[in-house]
């Protein structure tokens, strides 16, 4: 295959990145006349047969089987309605919420969770018109009680899970934290040393696009923390 | 103003601000100028200088407003009442209307809206001085702005004006050829690089504005002229937000 450009190198919209016919347009570029170009300023990722580019920005687009951050925002009859940091809403239903017998006339809605409740939650169904479904029935769903929550973008959250959770076990374990990291950007924080962690999520997002980040990132965390001493 | 007929060219050819007829004004561009915006840009070229911000894709209000199949842009431009040698009395007005619509229809074909059926993108052009060329320089503005917030896009969108004076075309018109000149034209185009040192493609224009009275010959250079003002720019767009990523990457090494 005929590359434009290197792999990893950063480009703009509108730039050529191959002229190939049997490239397969994949996420972030276009094809027009056989020629594939760029839609975002981002990284040039080759595969085999086909070509994407990871953009560097963007607000978060939700897809089914993601897990996210969210906040409840309204309760009604038998639903709540939750803010994913995106443009699109999401609804969770009370049957997606508790597998128990729930009476709607009896039962407050808000002792499962109430207005400004944070939540981690995890994306079923997202339709053509973009009406998002939710559901609390994984192993990894819960109420957020305590902790904090910090922004990133979500295009840089791949890099702060890091590859099989390698990322976030060690800033798991080094700043004695528990950090979810939620698809949509949003990052919860919570343990010993909150502000360490904290900072280092936001490190490895700003150096998302550079080699060795782990290794670097876990000399950082043990500076830190040793100041702090 | 005060002599009744202005010398718009001395004797080397050079024009009332000492340019050639076929240079740009000087021009900076940066990229991430707010906080708060998902992108935004600030854009000078000469005495013009124009912020502009993107929010979203997000919840797109009233209702109505919304289309199933893709985002819709919300336009805003807006002069700063301190913007001009006199002051401007704030608020919408004609003229603005007219600027954010063709401004709207410059961006458009150039994104790709499909991605976020029923969201909404506010896009809001501040104008900050003016010196000519405000809605030009907004939408180059604009399209930088766009990039930085990630929305995906076929190219970049630049914008530039060519008018006539004294006869003769030229580039990139100023406050004052623009008010005393013969006409002006304000083009945009979008463009593509098809290999890195060439920008090139049969750029697409999708704004041609005329504001006086032209002979057809000079409508044709002044379009070229523009067209290779919009490249000059597109070329300084592509380095200006390609540099935010650039510098942190060598930053920390």
């Amino acid at each position: 295959m005929s590359r434009v450009k290197d792999e990893n190198e950063i480009v703009a919209p509108g730039d050529l990145l191959t002229e190939e016919d049997d490239v397969r347009p994949s996420s972030g570029v276009y094809a027009e006349e056989g020629k594939i170009y760029s839609q975002h300023i981002g990284t040039v990722k080759y595969g085999s047969n086909s070509v994407r580019v990871q953009p560097m920005d963007g607000r978060y687009i939700p897809e089914e089987g993601d897990v996210v951050i969210a906040e409840v925002t309204r309760v009604s009859y038998s639903r709540w309605n939750l803010d994913l940091d995106s443009a699109y809403e999401g609804t969770l239903d009370i049957s997606e919420a508790s597998d128990q017998y729930v009476d709607l006339d009896e039962d407050d809605l808000t002792d499962f969770y109430d207005v400004g409740d944070a939540v981690v939650v995890k994306v079923t169904s997202v339709s053509e018109s973009m009406d998002v479904d939710l559901t609390m029935l994984d192993d990894r769903c819960r109420k957020l009680d305590e902790g904090r929550i910090i922004n990133i973008s979500p295009h840089k959250v791949p890099r702060v899970i890091g590859r099989q959770g390698t990322m976030v076990q060690q800033i798991n374990e080094k700043t004695n934290c528990h950090v979810i990291v939620g698809q949509n950007g949003l990052v919860w924080i919570n343990g010993e040393n909150p502000t360490v962690a904290a900072e280092a999520v936001k490190k490895v997002e700003e150096e998302a696009h550079t080699d060795g980040l782990t290794d670097r990132i876990g000399e950082w965390i043990d500076e830190q923390i040793e100041g702090d001493q | 103003m005060g002599d009744e007929e202005t010398e718009w060219f001395d004797e080397d050819g050079n024009r009332v601000d000492g340019r050639k007829a076929d240079e740009l004004r000087e021009t900076t561009m940066e990229v991430g100028v707010l906080d708060e915006a998902d992108g935004s840009a600030m854009v000078e070229i000469g005495n013009t200088r124009v912020i502009a911000s993107v929010f979203g894709p997000q919840d797109l209000h009233p209702k109505h407003l919304q289309e199933s199949d893709r985002a819709v842009l919300k336009m805003r431009y807006n002069m700063a009442p301190f913007s001009v040698d006199d002051r401007m009395s704030p608020g919408p007005n004609r003229r603005a209307q007219e600027i954010e619509l063709v401004a709207k229809k410059a961006l458009e074909p150039a994104l790709e809206l499909e991605h976020f059926p029923t969201a909404g993108i506010d896009i809001s052009m501040e104008v900050v001085e003016s010196d000519g060329g405000t809605r030009v320089t907004g939408i180059t503005a604009a399209s930088l702005a766009l990039v930085d917030a990630g929305i995906p896009m076929k190219g970049m969108v630049s914008a530039c004006a060519a008018g006539v004076v004294d006869d003769t075309p030229v580039l990139d018109v100023n406050g004052k050829e623009d008010k005393e000149g013969n006409a002006d034209i304000p083009i945009a185009t979008i463009n593509r690089t098809d290999d890195d040192t060439e920008s090139t493609e049969e750029d697409k224009i999708t704004l041609l504005q005329m504001d006086g009275d032209l002979t057809t010959d000079q409508v044709d250079d002044c379009v070229s002229l523009a067209k290779e003002g919009c490249i000059k720019l597109y070329e300084q767009q592509r380095r200006t937000i390609m540099q935010k990523y650039n510098a942190s990457e060598g930053g920390e090494q």
